[in-house]
């Protein structure tokens, strides 16, 4: 959570633009990640990542903090706006438009190559899995939610992400294995 | 990175996927483009329903109507169940006092007319026997 994160959202939702633009560098690369993670696409994580913050923007006097952190409405967002690029665009990632040049990466080109397989082949696997699934994987492990936090976005209990996260791994590396044999 | 209980190639593999992905950030070029087109959008004004349904006009007439209303019913509910029963019971004693007087205003009334009549009679008939 950002220092201040109450009063600059107080601030924000009564029109303070430097207030929103805060919020914005803080969570713009996360909410960007969960999105590229999702879509496997430069231009369309871009694209969905605008959307969110926009609508974050606009709906922002309306927001009421519910006992969840702000971070958690904007996943939700986002995960609305995966939900009806798909639907709007039927557009369904693939694997093979996963686009390395287009994504920075902070580690040597070697790691990078090496890293961006990795990704791809699980990826493949995690395809199979359920769309809850793969986001309790990703809020947990790539964006470093707490299960109360996916839960929140998700909408679901605490305990059933628990279970849902456990079950994730065990399929996923049972996929995995299925794949390299 | 949470931490996954894991181990062997595969498990490798999956801290390698997810770490690749803790990589990824958005250009600088577009964090900007973006910040400054979602920042030019005005914000949604949140209007109550009821201000979308009715003129304004309207809700003002409504509402001074509603509070003059609630004054009445506040300003007689808060006079005492004691003192209304007290001014009930003067009303009653103040009535009974008037029917006395009223009473006694007739029977002084008929006392002195009586006189008057008998008088007139007297005359009358003296006048008559004249």
């Amino acid at each position: 959570m950002l220092d201040g994160e109450a009063q600059l959202i107080r601030k924000a939702q009564r029109g303070d633009t430097a207030c929103f633009g805060e919020l914005y560098d803080h969570y713009l690369p996360k909410i960007y990640r969960y999105i590229f993670a999702k879509v496997n696409h430069r231009e369309y994580a871009e694209d969905i990542a605008h959307e969110v913050f926009l609508a974050a923007w606009k709906n922002l006097p309306g927001y009421r903090e519910r006992g969840y952190p702000f971070s958690s409405w904007l996943y939700r967002i986002a995960r609305n706006e995966i939900i009806d690029h798909y639907r709007l665009e039927k557009h369904h990632a693939n694997v093979d438009e996963l686009d390395p040049d287009a994504v920075h990466l902070a580690s040597a080109a070697e790691r990078e190559l090496d890293l961006s397989l990795a990704w791809r082949t699980v990826k493949e696997a995690m395809n199979e899995l359920t769309d809850e699934e793969r986001d309790v994987l990703l809020l947990r492990f790539v964006n470093d939610l707490t299960p109360k936090e996916v839960a929140a976005v998700l909408g679901k209990s605490e305990g059933a992400v628990r279970v849902m996260q456990h079950r994730a791994i065990q399929d996923l590396k049972r996929r995995l294995v299925k794949n390299d044999s | 990175m949470n931490t996954m209980h894991m181990n062997g190639e595969h498990d490798e593999k999956l801290l390698k996927a997810f770490g690749y992905l803790r990589t990824i950030t958005p250009s600088e070029e577009f964090r900007g483009r973006a910040r400054r087109s979602i920042l030019a959008h005005p914000q949604n004004v949140r209007t109550p329903l009821v201000l979308r349904l009715f003129p304004r006009r309207i809700l003002w007439t409504a509402t001074a109507g509603a509070t003059a209303l609630l004054v009445m019913i506040g300003a007689y509910l808060a006079v005492p169940r004691a003192q209304l029963a007290f001014e009930s019971e003067k009303l009653i004693r103040e009535a009974n006092e008037i029917e006395f007087s009223v009473k006694l205003n007739e029977a002084k009334y008929f006392e002195e007319s009586a006189e008057v009549v008998s008088v007139a009679l007297e005359r009358l008939a003296a006048s008559e026997s004249d």
